[in-house]
């Protein structure tokens, strides 16, 4: 039973924690949570204090001039894609090779260092005096109600674990699930074609076994047994975990950035023509799908590191 | 080619030839009806003319509270937790 609850509460607590980093404070940044442009950034400089993640100005660097900008879209500067090579990510690398370095960089401890040294310079070394007073208050208020609680057990387990360590695998798997990375331009290619194109839909779900490519009915049944496992195992934890909120259809974001309805994107039709993004059903498919683009780059692509 | 062999090429041809339907359709075409709220959760694709369950849920300040919600629910599993182990 106390396995039960710790798997469900890590998968909670990681999944809520990373919809505030993936929807509240993404679309704060993009200037879509409140009317009023200010409050955005005070949402997300309170939700990143708590977590202690990056904080309103490495974010918007990062992410609107990083990322989203088109003449860095997916390419060689691309923040994310550049994050992805520092951790050993490369152009060329087969799609074998690209999944013993997602499962051997998730359980290594140079990339949970990395990471947690990268938040914990976001919240007390590089913002602006004010955002470090807030992280200093926050942690020396928390840190204290733990002690006088005297839940350290508790806080260790079921706020220090998923909040390190399988926040950053969470956010590794969904980074690398993200995009087509490393793509060169295309001339004459829009910026809104070149952010579909190389957006996909993550869809938690792997496609049912078909009876017809199945030769008996014992072999279909195993199949079903595998899809049912694949679900509850992978995409199901995936879906709460790791690819949360809007992040299946995060194409359309990139299509439409500024859209004001995007908390209703999944409900909305889906574009047509050289608008449309790929679909990828299941997490495993759509790692597949980005690995065996990045196997297609040429290994002496441009690597974009500075 | 063997009887069977022919059937199950029969049969896929016939699949083939219908119009492609993506795996959230398959799973609607066999699950019933008020799981599909559920399952639009899970694979994050809404049926065509779907309309979510709970609207109020797709506004942006909602987002939070489930955010919350989500992290609030955690925390209370490690209670649980907690009273069954010590």
């Amino acid at each position: 039973m106390d396995f039960l609850f710790i798997v469900l509460g890590w998968l909670l607590v990681v999944g809520g924690a990373r919809r505030f980093q993936v929807e509240v404070s993404h679309y704060g940044i993009h200037y879509r949570i409140f009317k009023v442009k200010i409050l955005n950034r005070v949402l997300v400089e309170l939700v990143s204090t708590v977590f202690c993640v990056q904080d309103w100005n490495g974010y918007w660097e990062d992410h609107i001039q990083g990322h989203h900008k088109g003449d860095v879209f997916c390419g060689p500067n691309d923040a994310d894609w550049k994050f992805l090579q520092r951790l050993g990510l490369r152009a060329g690398m087969s799609r074998r090779a690209c999944w013993y370095w997602l499962f051997t960089t998730a359980l290594s401890p140079a990339f949970h260092i990395i990471f947690f040294a990268t938040r914990l310079k976001a919240n007390f070394v590089s913002p602006s005096v004010w955002r470090k007073l807030m992280a200093i208050v926050w942690w020396a208020g928390l840190l204290t109600a733990v002690n006088s609680l005297d839940v350290w057990f508790y806080f260790a387990i079921f706020w220090l674990v998923p909040l390190t360590v399988l926040y950053q695998i969470s956010a590794l798997v969904q980074f690398t699930s993200e995009h087509f990375w490393g793509a060169p331009f295309i001339e004459g290619e829009s910026a809104r074609t070149r952010q579909a194109r190389l957006s996909h839909a993550r869809y938690c779900l792997s496609p049912l076994p078909d009876r017809a490519d199945y030769a008996s009915t014992a072999s279909f049944i195993l199949g079903l047994v595998l899809w049912v496992g694949v679900t509850l195992v992978v995409d199901v934890p995936a879906r709460i975990a790791c690819i949360v909120g809007d992040l299946p259809v995060h194409d359309r974001h990139h299509r439409f950035a500024g859209d004001e309805r995007w908390a209703e994107a999944m409900y909305r039709p889906e574009e047509d023509g050289a608008l449309k993004s790929a679909e990828s059903w299941g997490l495993i498919s759509a790692l597949n799908s980005v690995f065996d683009h990045i196997s297609s780059l040429p290994e002496d692509a441009p690597s974009g590191k500075r | 080619m063997p009887k069977n062999r022919s059937i199950i090429a029969e049969v896929r041809s016939k699949a083939n030839a219908r119009p492609q339907s993506t795996p959230r359709d398959q799973l609607a075409r066999c699950m019933p009806r008020f799981l599909q709220p559920a399952i639009t959760w899970i694979s994050g694709k809404a049926l065509d003319g779907q309309a979510p369950l709970i609207p109020q849920l797709c506004r942006p300040g909602f987002k939070v509270c489930v955010a919350a919600f989500s992290v609030g629910l955690g925390l209370l599993c490690g209670v649980g937790f907690d009273n069954s182990f010590v």
